[in-house]
């Protein structure tokens, strides 16, 4: 549709003004009516003075942006989501009938871009990435507009740039989702020292020695509970980290992006992901495997197989993080996990946000008002993609990469005593 | 890489050149049927809404609630005002007439802030409704100018009188309104805010219409297509002339007199419409369109005998065994100017008869282009004139023809045809139809003559005028043009037809008693129409064809038979029109204009730049005045304006020097950038804040010492180039 828009410049009111004067013309000479038939070559000479300017305009950028490209550089970690200038300075022709509004984005990779005053009198590139990319050219596509809304004029340049873009950790923090996650055998409480401490609690049994019942809880609430042993925050297990690239996969990646970076796992989880079979374990290998995902997200969960199979990674525990989207990646996934269900803990990633079901709203609401398209999922959606990972018997939660919640899902409801918030 | 500052290209999608477009759309529609107050009410509602509707655009309500929420409150709002009018005032407060004027106004009020919702809801949920506020901008001047439609340039009155006294071409004050209506409408289409940015594509766009109004009368101002049954005209060599002489070898293109004309190539196999034959139509009606296609300025009160001027153009009198074609031999062309007076006059033979014709000066202004020059019968010079407006008229030339001032009964008894003719020629225009029925009904006709008159030429062809009068009946609409010989199927067939078949029946059967006949196409012109006046507006409905019989010793003289008509009869031409447009074809100087001693005269260039730069050093003026009061404002002012009125002084310091606070910044960052310029500043900036945030804030003491602080290291810093901003009148508009 953009091809067709790009190689018929007119926009839908020039049209609409350029047949529309045409036909006053006409009619204006037929009837000889002065006042229609001048209204109507002024439509029409508009169109053609507007069309021309856009057009000497849209030359004027095309070269002074490739020009300028020169000067420009690519973007290092740059960030979703998160604006990041790039450095490209760009004489805009202002000329009255040219817009300054000019339509600015990133085609590869995908970002949204603006561009803003400078100082200088210039403008400057701000740009916004709109998922994890790696690439080694940037293309740019604008458009150059006239001031009343009559043309639209494209242009696009290319420039070799190396570009990575690495997913954004929302309001998660590493340390909170660890402190959370902490309780069973996968990750070590990150508190804790490396030894391993007694910092858990769970129900009195019998049989649990008295000096472990904590005494001051009783006190207070009139139950019995016991100090439990905490594995500790090293250890001995090297933790696999794994995404599931696929259909909105930015909160899982950014997920894994906060569990590498704030340590959590400790020093010496790997990384491995769709299209990187062989686990990695620095940092660097891990940010480009997890920018260069985007481009396998068909694979889905295919290289969690051969990324068990390494001879080093055979017992050690896997932590999965998956979209809550549910793919065609979640058999295989579900399948995998089945095999031994105790060294899995499955992080389900969405985006939380407040929507409203459409059932929630009468008929009449939705008739008189349009519904309002916010990107993201419900969280009651994200904790039904969770529960149904239930069934394979490893440990499930869902995180919220947005709030900056998790909640382990027990038994497939969730388990409000273990919701963290980090936000 | 430069600091980014914050975003300062102007707001997008203004309201406010929408607003104002819709407000002069509303004053423009409710002006002609409404009071000023109930106008201003239209107007104000009609902004109102502008601004409600851009608002609403922006809510998640759906288009077409808010599209029918407006068309039903629309509807009631009207039942509600019908409702009212029934009402009396009450208790008597206001008069009958009150009461009614804010009815209406009342009613406008809400009307336009409706209409104002959807102008500005809908281009912005639709884009392609956009140049909607420019379509109600048209059509507001279209409603106000509406009368000049059809050619009638010299309405309505106040625009053709306004014309008329000031000398100026009314077509170019009409055509000045459609582009200044085209004008404002496109401001509606501004997608970006800002005065400056509005002032400049104002700029532009007025330029563009000047230049369209300047290129617009090259084009033709009346160069409008309209029908041509009788293919007289020739509109941009599509139609008319296809070939002005088959043989001979004149034909290809003519020099005008504005230039080249186009008389066309080829066309040899052309059926119908060129100037080698007449066409038959079943439909020859202009839609009552009467569109003026010349003026004929008569410069002697001369009136021919049978009361109808002839413009005759054409003549056809080759009979080729199916129809009446023209003729190229020698004197087939006798009457007939083939061709516009380029270099110098074109004369022709003059015709017999002095005695019964009488000279008459006659100058011709062509509104349309015409394949070869209509000529008032009999013309015997033709030579070009000077053309007084060429935007107006497509080709001027004057000419002499010897009218027949002879009454019908003065020419009984003279002979048919010419002694001078040859033989082919003679026989050439004694040529009729093998159908006998023709020769039959001529002589039935003949025979209803007195015994007296059955060989009289004259005679034959007043019986046979006389004849198709009485048993024909004239419609423009019939269905005689798939005959293979129409004339007979009118003739002979229903008897209902135009012109076309009546000057061939005329031809034929004159043809068939032996009297030389032809038939002719050009304009005829009822002389009744003329009034007092001298001029003769010449109109698309005037095409006629009309017969022509040869009398020695009298020449070429019309017969026209004018049967009952069946349509409508054609309207008289507008006097004023033909009045103005006669002024227009003179070219003289407008003698009423001249009798005005108050009469406005355009300005001179001179006197338009020395008015532009007495207003430019006015503004100058006022500017620098304004500057240095608000320079000088913190040294008088009270101590708890003094803050204030120091730091305005020094936010215009600083817009001197090129640092100017960006929207959305907030006084403290602007302060703290500001402190590279001038660190004098950030005290004084905290004042104002202060003093905004608390009233009971104690004022800053040694304001005014601060301000000269703030200038001094602008001083300091710029050297003469601060000194040199105090010549820059209006930078402190900048400040914020």
């Amino acid at each position: 549709m953009r091809s067709i828009a790009d190689r018929f410049p007119l926009t839908a009111s020039g049209v609409v003004l350029a047949v529309g004067s045409a036909a006053a013309l006409v009619a204006g000479r037929r009837s000889l009516d002065l006042v229609l038939s001048l209204a109507g070559a002024w439509g029409l000479a508009l169109v053609i003075v507007s069309g021309a300017s856009t057009a000497l305009a849209a030359l004027v950028v095309g070269i002074r942006l490739r020009r300028a490209l020169h000067d420009a550089f690519g973007l290092d970690a740059a960030t979703v989501d998160r604006r990041v200038p790039t450095g490209l300075g760009l004489r805009w022709p202002i000329w009255p009938l040219v817009s300054r509004h000019p339509e600015w984005r990133w085609l590869a990779p995908e970002s949204t871009a603006e561009l803003e005053r400078r100082a200088d009198g210039s403008l400057g590139e701000m740009v916004r990435p709109t998922h994890r990319a790696e690439a080694l050219e940037i293309v740019r596509r604008g458009v150059v507009t006239d001031a009343l809304g009559l043309w639209r004029f494209p242009i696009r340049a290319q420039q070799a740039a190396r570009t990575l873009v690495l997913p954004d950790t929302g309001a998660l923090s590493g340390v909170d989702l660890a402190e959370c996650l902490a309780s069973g055998d996968v990750i070590a409480h990150p508190h804790g020292p490396a030894e391993g401490d007694r910092v858990d609690s769970r129900p009195y049994t019998r049989s649990d020695p008295a000096r472990m019942i904590l005494w001051k809880v009783y006190a207070r609430h009139r139950e019995l509970l016991v100090r439990t042993p905490e594995p500790a925050r090293s250890p001995i297990h090297r933790p696999l980290l794994y995404l599931v690239a696929g259909e909105e996969d930015e909160p899982a990646a950014g997920t894994v992006r906060a569990l590498w970076e704030s340590g959590a796992l400790g020093g010496g989880a790997r990384f491995a992901t769709a299209g990187t079979p062989v686990p990695v374990d620095g940092d660097d290998e891990f940010r480009h495997a997890l920018a260069r995902s985007y481009a396998q997200r068909e694979r889905g969960a295919a290289d969690l197989a051969a990324a068990l199979a390494e001879p080093d990674v055979h017992d050690d525990p896997v932590v999965v993080a998956c979209p809550a989207r549910s793919g065609p990646w979640r058999d295989d996934l579900a399948a995998i996990v089945a095999q031994r269900p105790e060294r899995f803990l499955i992080l389900v990633c969405g985006d939380v946000v407040p929507v409203r079901r459409r059932t929630d709203a009468s008929r009449v609401r939705r008739w008189v008002f349009r519904e309002r398209r916010i990107g993201g999922t419900a969280w009651d959606d994200v904790l039904a993609a969770a529960s149904a990972f239930r069934t394979t018997g490893a440990r499930v939660a869902a995180v919220d990469r947005r709030g900056g919640r998790l909640l382990v899902v027990e038994g497939g409801v969730a388990d409000g005593s273990q919701m963290a918030t980090s936000a | 890489m430069s600091q980014l500052v914050r975003r300062d290209l102007g707001r997008p999608d203004p309201v406010w050149p929408l607003a104002l477009v819709a407000a002069a759309a509303a004053v423009g529609l409710a002006q002609p049927f409404s009071t000023p107050l109930v106008v201003a009410a239209a107007a104000l509602g009609t902004v109102a809404g502008c601004f409600g509707g851009a608002r609403l655009a922006r809510t998640p309500l759906r288009g077409w609630v808010v599209v029918a929420g407006a068309i039903l409150a629309l509807g009631l709002v009207f039942a509600a005002s019908r409702g009212a009018s029934a009402l009396r005032p009450p208790f008597g407060l206001v008069s009958a007439e009150s009461w009614a004027h804010g009815r209406d106004a009342a009613t406008l009020l809400v009307a336009g802030a409706l209409i104002g919702t959807l102008l500005a809801f809908l281009p912005r949920r639709a884009r392609f409704l956009r140049p909607l506020p420019l379509v109600l901008v048209v059509l507001a001047a279209i409603v106000h100018l509406w009368p000049h439609r059809g050619g009638a340039i010299n309405r309505p009155l106040i625009v053709g009188d306004l014309a008329y006294l000031h000398g100026m071409h009314p077509a170019f004050l009409l055509g000045l309104a459609g582009a200044l209506a085209g004008l404002i409408g496109s401001l509606a289409l501004l997608r970006e805010g800002g005065v400056r940015r509005a002032l400049a594509v104002g700029a532009v766009l007025g330029l563009t219409a000047a230049g369209l109004l300047a290129a617009y009368p090259s084009l033709g101002v009346f160069s409008f297509s309209d029908t041509d049954p009788l293919s007289l005209t020739s509109e941009d060599g599509e139609r008319g002339p296809r070939r002005a002489r088959s043989a001979g070898g004149e034909g290809g293109r003519e020099d005008g007199q504005q230039g080249l004309r186009l008389v066309g190539p080829g066309g040899e196999g052309r059926a119908e419409g060129g100037p080698d034959q007449i066409p038959f139509r079943d439909d020859y009606s202009s839609d009552g369109q009467q569109v003026p296609v010349a003026v004929a300025v008569l410069h002697d009160d001369v009136e021919p005998g049978n009361g109808v001027y002839y413009f005759r153009q054409v003549a056809f009198s080759n009979w080729n065994g199916r129809r009446l074609v023209r003729s190229y031999r020698e004197r087939a062309g006798e009457g007939i100017f083939t061709r516009f007076p380029a270099g110098g006059p074109i004369t022709a033979t003059p015709p017999p008869g002095r005695a019964l014709r009488r000279d008459l000066p006659v100058s011709m202004a062509l509104l349309r282009d015409h394949y070869q020059p209509p000529v008032l019968v009999d013309g015997v010079e033709i030579a070009p004139s000077p053309n007084p407006d060429p935007s107006m008229f497509r080709r001027t030339y004057s000419s002499v023809s010897s009218v027949l001032i002879a009454s019908p009964q003065d020419l009984f008894g003279y002979r048919a045809g010419s002694p001078a003719w040859s033989a082919p020629y003679r026989r050439e225009l004694l040529e009729a139809p093998s159908d006998p029925r023709y020769a039959s009904l001529a002589q039935e006709i003949r025979g209803s003559l007195r015994r007296a008159y059955r060989n009289d030429p004259w005679a034959k062809a007043l019986g046979i005028a006389y004849w198709l009068e009485t048993n024909t009946r004239y419609s423009q609409r019939s269905k005689h043009a798939t005959a293979t010989d129409p004339t007979a199927s009118f003739l002979f067939g229903s008897r209902v037809g135009y012109c076309v078949h009546l000057a061939h029946a005329v031809t034929y059967l004159a043809r068939s008693l032996g009297v030389p006949a032809r038939v002719a196409a050009g304009y005829a012109y009822v002389a009744e129409h003329r009034g007092d006046g001298s001029a003769l507006l010449i109109r698309s409905g005037d095409a006629h064809a009309w017969s022509e019989v040869y009398l020695e010793g009298v020449g070429w003289v019309a017969v026209d038979p004018s049967p009952p008509t069946l349509d409508p009869m054609a309207p008289a031409p507008d006097m004023d029109l033909q009045s103005l447009l006669g002024e227009l074809a003179r070219g003289g100087n407008n003698p009423i204009a001249e009798s005005m001693p108050d009469a406005w005269q355009p300005p001179t260039w001179r006197e338009i730049l020395r008015a532009l730069a007495l207003l430019a050093l006015s503004a100058w003026i006022v500017g620098v005045a304004t500057k240095l009061w608000r320079a000088l404002a913190p040294r008088f002012a009270r101590p708890a304006s003094a803050a204030r009125l120091a730091h305005r002084a020094s936010l215009d310091r600083l817009v001197e020097a090129g640092v100017v606070r960006e929207f959305g910044e907030s006084r403290e960052a602007f302060a703290a950038r500001a402190a590279a310029f001038a660190p004098s500043f950030a005290p004084l900036s905290d004042a104002v804040v202060r003093t905004r945030l608390a009233r009971s804030a104690r004022p800053l003491e040694r304001a005014a010492e601060l301000a000269d602080s703030v200038r001094r290291e602008l001083v300091a810093r710029r050297g003469a180039r601060a000194w040199l901003a105090y010549l820059s009148p209006f930078d402190w508009t900048r400040s914020r």
